[in-house]
């Protein structure tokens, strides 16, 4: 009679394992056992992980829902339901940077309702076969020869194999890669008038020492930087004034900024790009005054200027008085601005001012008109 | 003539030795460094722990602190077989025979070949791979232009060429392992050669 128990067991559990992780794969069984072969769930689901799954007609699936679905008989996945409509449905691998193709939703089987970790049903599942199989005999005890050394030595396989297990089979390949510290760029910008160039940085796990290097380079121009100076991530240049000329005179606006930085740890060699914006300068008539305006970091030659003032008969139209005025050249230095008193002038008057812009000769003309 | 117990104790004196030996080698090239970095990277790389600095930043990396892990086994093995060791000696100095002790030492070293097995799987496999993917010139470049943080150095000790083949410790593992086992058939025969005895005069 105990006989017939024991092998009634024993081919219950055949029939179990069978129906339910071979079975699964094809028939419509309630319960599905599949094993993990992968890092496509990691750290969800572990390679080896035993993966517990219900019936999709049994319990209803959503999205989010970890669910097993079969390509074909040998090829079953456990992936992360993302969309799910009538038709098709898409998941995804947690592991994974991207959705898996749309399946139809036929195809879903089972719905994940949990794992059990390697570590745990393997030795399980061996230990219920020996006892099932292969029944042993507790009452004999250490006492007899090579069993306590067979104990002792299953222990310290069994620590082994753990690790291995567990560091080895169960952790995803990682790429040895030292963190290592950053430096980027974090602005560039011009202030006073491209006087000062600002160079400002992110910077993480780095502190700037000191600047080795500074060079202006446009085209075959070179030049050092007169002065510069480090103010915690950001470098202050300023450029020499003959630079800005040599620029000026060579109808070039663009240039780089070529910095070697020594920081606390290795060098930056850097090269940034700055445009300049050369502008016409500013001529207005405000207030019985003509006011010249430089907006440049180098001086604009100025001609010469001039006047032609007089005064009209309202009722004849007739030009009474003309008074004409002419002067010569100056030099209106970066960023200057002048002003020509126009106060003596009559009551209409005509200012015409010449320049030398981008070399190249510009006429400006404006009226001033007294009541 | 020596007697049955004289020779016992001289198994056992024999396994303990050979079992200190091995263990406290063992637990020696597990604190000891086998790689030095210079450059960019300062530290030290040892199986049981490491020590890389970049600037004053310690690193962290994923592999050695698994390769960490992976040497607790044979740690364990190794304080294991040194405990029995020691204790066989001492038993042999108050002239005294525990076949307990050579129940458990014959497993443990037993244990240690495997052990050790792993332990250079340990070294092959993850150590010497980031070691060799540390070394090499550090260059990025982004945003903000190239930055060059300088070349990393390599010098291995020569505890590490000497564990770049596995022959010298893995002979001395079985060793150990025959040893214990040839106490252990000791006992044993000595005890059925008793049993049979016991038997006769029955």
């Amino acid at each position: 009679m105990r006989e017939k128990t024991k092998r009634i067991i024993q081919i219950l559990y055949v029939f179990f394992i069978i129906s339910f992780s071979i079975g699964g794969r094809f028939l419509p069984t309630p319960l599905g056992f599949f094993t993990v072969s992968g890092f496509s769930m990691y750290p969800t689901l572990k390679p080896g992980d035993l993966v517990i799954g219900v019936g999709t007609y049994i319990s209803p699936y959503k999205e989010g829902d970890v669910v097993i679905y079969c390509r074909d008989i040998s090829t079953c996945i456990v992936h992360r339901l993302m969309l799910v409509n009538n038709t098709y449905a898409i998941t995804k691998g947690d592991y994974n940077p991207s959705n898996d193709p749309p399946i139809t939703v036929d195809s879903i089987r089972f719905k994940v309702v949990g794992s059990v970790p390697l570590l745990i049903w393997l030795p399980l599942a061996v230990a219920s076969l020996i006892f099932i199989f292969f029944p042993i005999n507790p009452g004999k005890g250490f006492k007899q020869p090579f069993v306590l050394e067979t104990f002792v030595f299953l222990i310290f396989l069994l620590v082994n194999l753990a690790y291995l297990t567990i560091y080895v089979l169960q952790t995803p390949p990682a790429l040895t890669r030292i963190p290592l510290p950053t430096v980027s760029l974090a602005t560039l910008a011009t202030e006073k008038g491209y006087s000062t160039i600002i160079i400002d940085y992110r910077l993480t796990g780095l502190s700037i020492r000191g600047v080795e290097e500074c060079l202006l380079i446009a085209q075959s121009l070179t030049t050092q930087c007169s002065r510069y100076n480090v103010d915690g991530n950001r470098i202050l240049v300023d450029p020499p004034a003959e630079f800005y000329k040599q620029l000026y005179d060579n109808n070039l606006s663009a240039f780089i900024v070529k910095l070697t930085l020594s920081l606390d740890q290795g060098t930056l060699v850097g090269k940034y790009p700055f445009v300049i914006e050369w502008k016409k300068p500013v001529l207005v008539i405000v207030n019985d005054k003509l006011v010249l305006s430089n907006p440049n970091p180098v001086p604009i030659e100025i001609i010469g200027y001039r006047i032609r003032s007089y005064t009209e008969n309202p009722r004849t139209l007739h030009v009474d008085e003309v008074i004409e005025y002419s002067s010569s050249g100056f030099t209106l230095q970066p960023f200057e601005t002048r002003e020509i008193d126009l106060a003596w002038t009559l009551s209409t008057s005509y200012v015409e001012v010449k320049y030398i812009f981008m070399n190249q000769t510009f006429t400006w003309v404006g009226r001033l008109g007294k009541q | 003539m020596a007697s049955s117990k004289d020779n016992l104790l001289t198994y056992q004196l024999i396994a303990g030795c050979s079992a200190i030996l091995y263990s406290s080698i063992v637990l020696l090239v597990l604190i000891m460094p086998l790689y030095y970095l210079e450059g960019a990277v300062k530290g030290f790389i040892s199986f049981s722990f490491y020590q890389l600095k970049m600037g004053d930043t310690l690193i962290k990396l994923p592999e050695l602190e698994r390769a960490i892990s992976l040497s607790i086994p044979i740690t364990l093995n190794s304080l294991f077989l040194l405990l029995l060791g020691l204790n066989s000696v001492t038993y042999w100095i108050y002239r005294k025979h525990s076949p307990v002790l050579a129940r458990l030492m014959f497993p443990t070293s037993m244990a240690t070949v495997f052990s050790t097995t792993f332990f250079y799987m340990t070294h092959t496999v993850y150590i010497l791979k980031v070691v060799e993917s540390l070394t090499g010139e550090y260059v990025v470049t982004n945003s903000a232009g190239i930055l060059i943080l300088g070349e990393v150095i390599l010098k291995s000790s020569p505890l590490a060429d000497m564990m770049i083949s596995p022959t010298p410790f893995l002979s001395l593992s079985i060793l150990n392992a025959v040893l214990s086992t040839m106490w252990i058939l000791r006992i044993y025969t000595k005890l059925s050669s008793q049993s049979i005895r016991n038997r006769d005069q029955k």
